[in-house]
């Protein structure tokens, strides 16, 4: 009995099990092509780089030297100096962390708050959800730009303000994202048997419809992640943004475009930084939405 | 079918309402007090309780809501109080100056989005498809302030051939204007194109798929025709959809070209308007804006749901 | 080991010689010296306050001691002054540039504030001017008669003038001025007590009080609308039109974009003026400004101030840099603290002086604005007759700062807030201040406010750190006092009003001896900066500069004030 357990055993280890399978796949598919891979290693190395940033940055990204200011790029300033003499490189990494953590926060406080309207509206159904869809589509109507512009006269600036205020404006497409997918998954018929089963409200929605829904918000959050550091760019660029000395690439290229016929490097490095992260963000989307969808495998 | 169009409509009516109260609420809640930013720092008590009086702000704010609500349906849209003039001649002068540079980048966007997006579905896997895509998932990350600065840089500065800003009317000059379209149109067509672009490609690439689209080439049809007479009128369904929305984007996408390149348009009077608290115009505007996005978006759904009636059933 | 000691004397050898650099580099820049305006880089803010100018004293101003910009930028220059010896041409269109943007352009008494002044004078003119020395010189009037005693004043008008519509400009018209200025509650015409028309071009202005500015006060700041036009028209009406006596008169205003003047035809000096029109273009961003500048899209920028722009252009060919060499006019840009509360640290004098020792004012200034701002450590230019050489003012010295906080019992520093603009100078000259404050324990946040809440700031006060704009004309008792009386209409609400000084202002305001009211005021300028510290630090001294194209003459840009031209005698040699 003991020997034929054995072997039956490392037979069954040798054997994958479906769900290990199915990360395996998803893994190569994911990473299937090239610009994926660079791009996962940009937002690595940039992620890296804002979390370590004192132990990366070459400098204090506060330090001023007023005798070396607007320095072009060379040995000691690796991307030159700022109008203040702050060295740009420094400057850059912090602004990671400003940019990113903007991203971040503001995406989950948009994706909560969205996620948590969609699942109500979408399962109570009804006036729950009409009430619920129409305020977002009405946010949804107002331009980003200048709802934010709003919010963020209110609000007032700050750091935390702007992420509550970017996150706001960007919450109505969790929660259409959300809701079209409770609808859809109530229709199943599993849903409707563990109905028929007795089992609870909630307990239905944690077991069947929450981790279908999850999928794609993760894709839009991805995606979105991208648009949140856009717009916190530009609400910088207007002067609406976080307040100095704390560095934003946003108000870097703002405070750069006054320098731009002397010292361009100032506007042009953060641009790039800006694009080189949105793009990595949205490329990863792109291959996570082709991974998790069943139907694209293959159409890449 | 009617039925359809009813009920869209009365959800547009519903959000056009939300929206009034949402923009009413917003402009009241912003910190600062517009008639003393109005009357300046030389600002006697007297006179700020007159011109309290005199603009209705002493008012209860559902009175103030009510009136304003009011003047809309009458077409009165009150009076701004930094620029002291009506509102609806401010803001059609203002518009008139924004969509004469939003329209060009618009159609723009739409038509060499379109065309990208078909040969780049067209030559999936090849070269083109690779270079044109790329390009496009770069201009979707790329900031437009920082493209503007960049264009101004080496077409105004370096170059010389274009102005560094400002706007002259087509009535005034078509060469002037012409000239001054030229920088902030691309800067704001480029976000827009780019979508576009992935947008076309990836609903091609599923239309492409469907079986109707082997049949017609079963039938022996050309290419071309598969291509644009079948594939791409299903495949811009999705496209048009999106446009609806894509307004309200280009709308706010010019608050900062406007301020770059000095253009006195409706972005920038937002802008002014809102950091002077001028509640008129913000007011008014923003729920104009709104009400053109509500509008289109019905439209759109409207012909989708004429296209597809699956879409009717929902 | 041997390698060692190279490596270290060769840094040594580095740092000595940086060291060296930086010494001459400092000193080179401190002697190009250039002021500016506050007000353009910070769009409309307040810089504008109603600039009421002291009496004229040729105050010897930075350009007789230092190059200035007017001497570095050598070649294809052209004085302004020197017009008689070129035959004028007639017509063409001049483009100005400029950061002001007036809420309102033809009904003159909601038109307040220096900046304000560049277009106004386009369609409008007062009863005196100046010439280029500072000396009084009449516009609209030609003779006036002071009587100290009565108190009085009175004018006898130019005869001949017309307004833009074609009525007459006489007494009558100049009442009902003085009278709508009184109405909308003008300082100018606070001490105004009645007005009698003697004749159609003779009229007695009676004064409640005697005040050595009165005639400036009345004379320069004051203009004259059509009283016709007015009442034909509307107020509405003349907000975005014009209807004065002046050169030029507005076909076209656009709020925040543009303003358009043709020529008056009804003008009463012959021959004048020589162009067709002006247009002013308006620019919310100063890189823009410059930018259009350079590419020749406007000829003329009025009100340049901004380091960065002026630096720009020093090296270009073929513009002048124009400023006011009397003094009249002059801004000066500062830090100042909020000290009204009891609970707020800057209440006591230790701590706004040890604000002064923590920061290196000099270098902040000199660095950041390439050396083209000039320092003053009052409120005066430098050299000029109320300019106190003997106050002492704060070095940097962080220690001394340290401890006169300890000696205020703040010891371990505290959290104030500062306030700037978001752009250029200020911006930057608030995170080195910051970064040295921080230094001695004062933490200041930094915070970004836009024109309107500056505007707010300045006029319902503020807690911490902010921008202070003054105008320093030599007359203390008129444009200190508006700071500094209690019920002042600039910064008053945020800082204390001590006692003393408040009386030393009231002597300087009725002194009837020009000699012992300058004594007076040379006693105020230690008294609030060394001995109170209450406006904090000035930064620098700020005197418009214009600049325009060679082939731009005449409009004596700046000469007579720095906040003033001569629309009527600029031509363009093109």
């Amino acid at each position: 009995m003991k020997k034929g357990a054995l072997i039956m055993s490392v037979k069954n280890e040798n054997k994958p099990n479906p769900s290990q399978e199915r990360r395996k796949q998803f893994v190569n598919s994911f990473f299937g092509t090239v610009p994926v891979k660079i791009g996962f290693a940009i937002l690595v190395i940039i992620a890296f780089a804002a979390i370590f940033a004192p132990l990366v940055a070459p400098y204090d990204y506060n330090k001023q030297d007023l005798l070396n200011t607007l320095q072009a790029p060379g040995k000691e300033h690796l991307l030159g100096t700022d109008a203040l003499g702050r060295d740009l490189l420094s400057r850059i990494i912090y602004g990671a962390r400003a940019s990113l953590s903007v991203g971040i926060v503001s995406t989950i406080i948009a994706g909560g708050i969205g996620i948590t309207l969609g699942l109500i509206a979408g399962y109570l159904g009804k006036a729950a959800d009409a009430i619920i869809m129409r305020i977002m589509d009405a946010m949804m109507s107002i331009p980003v730009v200048i709802l934010a512009l709003f919010l963020g006269s209110i609000l007032g600036k700050g750091l935390g303000n702007i992420m509550l205020c970017i996150g706001i404006v960007m919450m109505p497409g969790y929660a259409r994202m959300t809701r079209g997918q409770v609808l859809s998954v109530k229709q199943l018929d599993y849903v409707t048997a563990g109905k028929i089963g007795g089992a609870t409200r909630i307990k239905n929605a944690a077991k069947h419809i929450l981790p279908n829904c999850l999928a794609p918000n993760l894709v839009l959050a991805t995606m979105n992640l991208g648009a949140a550091i856009m717009v916190e760019a530009g609400l910088s660029f207007l002067g609406m943004g976080i307040n100095p000395p704390t560095p934003s690439w946003g108000a870097m290229v703002s405070e750069g475009y006054k320098y731009l016929a002397k010292a361009p490097h100032i506007a042009i490095v953060p641009g790039i930084f800006i694009i080189l992260t949105v793009w990595s963000f949205n490329v990863c989307g792109d291959a996570l939405r082709d991974a998790t969808d069943p139907r694209l495998r293959g159409t890449k | 079918m009617a039925r359809y169009i009813l009920k869209r409509l009365g959800q547009s009516l519903i959000v056009i309402f939300i929206v009034t109260i949402m923009v009413f609420v917003l402009m009241h809640s912003l910190p600062g007090d517009p008639v003393k930013i109005f009357l300046g720092d030389s600002a006697t008590p007297e006179q700020v309780e007159y011109y309290t009086k005199e603009f209705g702000l002493d008012q209860p704010l559902y009175v103030q809501y009510f009136s304003w609500i009011n003047g809309l349906l009458h077409g009165e849209l009150g009076r701004s109080i930094t620029y002291k003039l009506d509102v609806k001649n401010l803001m059609l002068q203002r518009l008139a100056c924004t969509v004469s540079i939003t329209l060009p980048a618009f159609i723009i966007a739409l038509v060499i989005g379109v065309i990208f997006g078909v040969i780049t579905s067209v030559n999936r896997g090849k070269p083109k498809d690779y270079v044109l895509t790329s390009i496009a998932n770069v201009g979707i990350a790329t900031p437009s302030f920082w493209v503007g600065i960049l264009l101004v840089y080496v077409f105004s500065l370096k170059l010389a051939i274009l102005p560094v800003q400002g706007y002259v009317s087509p009535t005034e000059s078509l060469t002037g204007y012409l000239k001054c379209l030229v920088l902030p149109v691309i800067v704001l067509s480029l976000g827009h194109l780019a979508s576009t672009t992935r947008q076309t490609r990836s609903s091609m690439l599923e239309v492409v798929s469907q079986d109707y689209i082997r049949t017609a080439r079963s039938k022996g049809l050309s290419e071309k025709t598969v291509i644009y007479k079948h594939a791409l009128r299903n495949a811009l369904i999705p496209i048009v959809t999106m446009m609806g929305g894509a307004i309200g984007g280009l709308i706010g996408g010019t608050v900062v070209i406007e301020s770059l390149f000095n253009i006195p348009g409706i972005g920038s009077l937002m802008l002014t308007a809102i950091t002077n608290k001028d509640y008129m115009v913000v007011q008014n505007v923003t729920f104009f804006i709104s009400l053109a996005v509500v509008i289109a978006n019905l439209v759109v759904d409207i012909l989708y749901g004429v296209i597809d009636p699956r879409i009717r059933v929902e | 080991m041997k390698k060692r000691i190279i490596t270290l004397l060769l840094s040594a050898a580095m740092v000595v010689s940086l060291l060296a650099g930086c010494g001459s580099a400092s000193e080179s820049n401190a002697s190009t010296a250039v002021s500016e305006d506050a007000a353009t880089t910070a769009a409309s803010v307040s810089g504008d306050e109603k600039s009421n100018s002291s009496e004229a004293t040729s105050a010897s101003s930075s350009e007789e001691s230092t190059p200035t910009l007017t001497s570095v930028v050598a070649v294809d220059q052209d004085s302004a002054g020197n017009l008689e010896t070129t035959s004028t041409k007639s017509g063409g269109t001049l483009n100005i540039g400029t950061a002001q943007s007036p809420a309102v352009i033809g009904y003159v008494p909601e038109l307040t504030g220096n900046s304000m002044m560049h277009f106004t004078r386009c369609a409008y003119e007062s009863l005196t001017y100046y010439d280029n020395d500072g000396n009084i010189i009449g516009q609209l009037a030609k003779d006036w008669k002071e009587d100290p005693d009565e108190p009085s004043i009175t004018f006898t008008l130019l005869e001949g003038v017309k307004f833009s519509d074609g009525t007459d400009f006489n007494a009558d018209a100049v009442k009902w001025n003085l009278e709508l200025y009184k109405e909308k509650g003008r300082s100018e015409t606070n001490n105004i007590d009645s007005i009698e028309v003697i004749d159609d071009y003779t009229i007695k202005i009676n004064l409640v009080e005697w005040q050595s500015s009165a005639l400036e006060q009345i004379g320069f700041f004051i203009f004259y609308m059509s009283p016709t036009a007015v009442e034909k028209n509307g107020e509405d009406w003349v907000r975005q039109n014009s209807c004065g006596t002046g050169p030029y008169v507005v076909s076209g205003f656009e709020q925040g974009v543009s303003v358009s003047y043709v020529k008056n035809e009804n003008y009463h000096i012959a021959g004048e003026p020589y162009l067709d029109g002006i247009e002013f273009k308006i620019f919310s961003d100063s890189t823009t400004l410059e930018n259009a500048f350079k590419a020749g899209e406007v000829d003329v920028i009025t009100y340049g101030q901004d380091c960065d722009l002026l630096n720009d252009l020093i090296s270009f060919n073929g513009i002048s840099f124009d400023g006011c060499s009397n003094g009249l006019g002059a801004e000066s840009v500062g830090l100042i603290p909020s000290s009204a509360d009891e609970s707020d640290p800057f209440y006591k004098k230790e701590v706004r002086q040890a604000l002064c020792y923590a920061v290196d004012w000099d270098s902040i200034v000199s660095s950041l604005s390439y050396g083209l701002y000039q320092r003053t450590n009052q409120w005066a230019v430098p050299g000029s007759e109320t300019y106190n050489d003997e106050v002492v003012g704060y070095s940097y010295d962080p220690e001394k700062a340290k401890e006169l906080l300890t000696e205020a019992g703040y010891s371990d520093g505290f959290e104030t807030t500062l306030y700037t603009m978001s752009s250029g100078f200020y911006n930057n000259a608030a995170q080195a201040i910051s970064a040295q404050l921080a230094e001695v324990g004062i933490t200041a946040n930094i915070e970004i406010v836009d024109a309107t809440k500056g505007n707010d700031l300045m006029t319902n006060g503020w807690t911490g750190l902010y921008w202070h704009f003054a105008s320093i004309g030599p007359d203390l008792g008129l444009y200190m006092g508006r700071h500094l009386d209690t019920n002042g209409a600039y910064y008053a609400k945020g800082i204390q009003h001590p006692d003393d000084a408040l009386k030393l202002l009231g002597e300087i305001r009725t002194a009837t001896d020009h000699d012992i009211k300058v004594e007076k005021e040379l006693e105020m300028q230690k008294l609030i900066y060394d001995e109170y510290a209450l406006f904090g630090m000035p930064l620098y001294v700020n005197s418009a500069k214009h600049i325009r194209y060679n082939y731009v003459k005449g409009g004596e840009f700046a000469a007579a004030d720095a906040i003033s031209w001569s629309p009527a005698t600029c031509w363009l040699d093109k």
